[in-house]
């Protein structure tokens, strides 16, 4: 693993200010998510009717139609939108942490596309009638549990486990998945292009409901991480000086691996499949923060966010009133970052 | 005994590594494992550290049977430095070496100034405080070699166990290291280390433990376990003895 690190110390010292800048972009990007849209809707505006709204106090000047798109509309996928982009990003910190692979991220270990089958399974057995969303996020956790398991079991093997058949166990299950995906989709015909959008990644299911079920999975999975966080510091040098040095091993792959999979698999259940934001974020914070996780995890959590509501935005606005899915938006930018990435790995090694 | 090792019996896959091996050690002392590769000498130091499950036998550290500790009482007791330790990227020299503080502590709570002072001595015995803010990635093998030292004091252990530790290290730098090692003995810690280095080891031990096939052949002072014909037949390698004017021991060199 090699990162461009020479100026850490230096970097350092912005520590403090990486949280306050986290903290602003992410309140003045919700805001600007709100306002852009095919409406616009002066800021002024959006900020008296949240104020209101928070306060659940009836707001009068305002027309209420604009109320109504602000709260029921572009609100929730607001939140929505976060809550998926701080899922990725922490689960990919979290996982490149426990893989000892910069490359781990929930899609290319195939973690996202187990998650995708899980939930494309549960809509196709819990009939194609209703787009039944409350049994998406449940299946999408236990297919993204079981690739998770199967993954770890793979390239364990009966020898000690060593990364890079983590890495190609992962991609070969995450083909396995897709294909099944694709399959049970074909079979399922009359939603096609809905079913395409959740496979390319868009907020698809944004009512309130789903929106406090999202953020609940990210805060118990967060917890989970950030209980692991300092002791997954230590499991980057292997196991046994990991034990040495009195971690309980399996306690912490334990929780982070629950945790991270919980995030990533309601991430998908609900905002479809979206790539590489759990790679290009946390690396982008590694270079000013370092490598240890008690602040990576949630640093990486908070611009996750600030970057798939960028992304979003783009997605919204680029062929403005058509809405392109935001998986396109996050590939075109995350393809060439992963390859950039395993050029210098590959240097380094 | 700081150190009571009964009669143990451990096997990899498919072969026996230690034989009915029993060992007991007193703080203070510094016993150094010499023996063929494969005698078992990494083995040993694996079985006190519990990182490796007994079939037969027990071992005791400090009156506690190791195998029923938790792993982070377990570090509070017993320090162990690897034979190779690659740094990750990302982590200051004092970062790294502040992970020997995490098993003092739960998750919730930060180390305090005392730990820090922990760590700034152990940083200044090893010889690594003048790079504690350079990324531990970007030292030399035995740059990181001596800030695992460092992480293995900050442990504050009971039992230090070294594991080729000197292997990578510059004649300073084993100098340094070796006399850092004294001055822990002298403090009451018993350190165990494995070592191919005959001359070394004979250099500072106050025991040496001779290993071969798993079997423990000889357990004694350096002057009494270290002569020419037992070591021959060890190694089965003819040796040239050399005596020295101010040492017990004679220097063991290679035949030509």
């Amino acid at each position: 693993m090699q990162y461009a690190v020479s100026q850490i110390k230096r970097l350092r010292d912005w520590r403090g200010a990486a949280y306050l800048l986290a903290l602003t972009l992410c309140v003045s990007c919700m805001l600007v998510a709100i306002v852009v849209g095919s409406v616009a809707i002066p800021i002024n505006t959006v900020i008296v009717v949240l104020w209101h709204w928070l306060r659940n106090i009836p707001e009068t000047v305002i027309p209420s139609n604009l109320v109504t798109i602000i709260v029921t509309i572009r609100l929730p996928r607001v939140v929505m939108v976060m809550c998926a982009g701080a899922a990725l990003g922490g689960a990919g910190a979290a996982y490149q942490g426990l893989f000892r692979n910069p490359l781990a991220d929930p899609y290319v270990i195939g973690v996202a596309s187990g998650a995708g089958l899980g939930a494309i399974s549960a809509v196709a057995l819990g009939g194609a009638l209703a787009f039944a969303w409350y049994l998406m996020p449940l299946g999408a956790f236990v297919g993204a549990l079981v690739v998770v398991g199967l993954v770890y079991l793979l390239a364990r093997g009966n020898a000690q486990y060593t990364n890079n058949d983590l890495i190609l166990a992962g991609v070969a299950l995450a083909a396995l998945a897709n294909a099944l995906t694709t399959y049970i989709m074909l079979n399922i015909g009359r939603q096609l292009s809905q079913l395409l959008g959740f496979l390319l990644g868009g907020a698809t299911i944004v009512g309130w409901d789903a929106v406090g079920l999202m953020v609940v999975s990210v805060v118990i999975g967060m917890t989970m991480l950030l209980i692991a966080a300092r002791d997954l510091n230590v499991l980057l040098f292997p196991e046994e000086q990991a034990r040495f040095l009195g971690i309980n091993v399996v306690r912490i792959r334990a929780l982070v691996v629950i945790g991270a999979t919980l995030m990533t698999a309601t991430a998908v259940a609900f905002h479809g499949l979206i790539g590489f934001v759990g790679i290009i974020v946390p690396h982008s914070v590694r270079l000013f923060v370092g490598g240890d996780h008690r602040r990576l995890i949630p640093l990486s959590a908070c611009y996750g966010a600030v970057f798939l509501l960028l992304a979003d935005m783009l997605a919204r606005t680029i062929q403005s009133p058509q809405e392109i899915p935001v998986g396109i938006v996050t590939a075109c930018c995350g393809a060439p970052f992963f390859l950039w990435q395993l050029r210098t790995t590959k240097k380094a090694a | 005994m700081l150190v009571d090792i009964k009669n143990i019996t451990c096997s990899y896959k498919n072969h026996i590594a230690l034989t009915d091996v029993s060992l007991s050690a007193d703080a203070g002392e510094i016993i150094v494992c010499i023996g063929p590769n494969g005698a078992g000498k990494s083995t040993l130091i694996r079985a006190i550290a519990a990182t490796i499950p007994l079939q037969n036998g027990h071992i005791h550290v400090d009156n506690h049977e190791i195998s029923q500790l938790a792993a982070s009482q377990r570090a509070q007791l017993i320090a162990v430095v690897p034979q190779t330790v690659i740094m990750p990227a990302g982590f200051t020299v004092r970062e790294v070496v502040a992970m020997a503080r995490y098993a003092f502590h739960p998750w919730y709570q930060h180390h305090t100034g005392h730990d820090d002072q922990i760590i700034s001595y152990a940083m200044a015995q090893a010889g690594v405080a003048h790079f504690a803010d350079t990324p531990a990635n970007q030292l030399s093998g035995g740059e990181q070699q001596r800030v695992a030292f460092a992480r293995a004091i900050a442990q504050q252990p009971k039992v230090l166990l070294l594991d080729e530790t000197t292997a990578h290290l510059d004649l300073h730098h084993q100098h340094a290291i070796i006399n850092c090692i004294k001055a822990l003995a002298q403090c009451g810690v018993l350190v165990i280390a494995a070592m191919h280095d005959i001359n070394l080891a004979a250099s500072f031990a106050t025991r040496v433990c001779v290993l071969q096939k798993g079997h423990l052949l000889a357990d004694g002072a350096p002057a009494t376990v270290l002569n020419q014909s037992f070591l021959e037949q060890v190694y089965q390698t003819p040796l040239k003895v050399v005596p020295q004017a101010d040492h017990p021991t004679p220097l063991f060199l290679l035949q030509h």
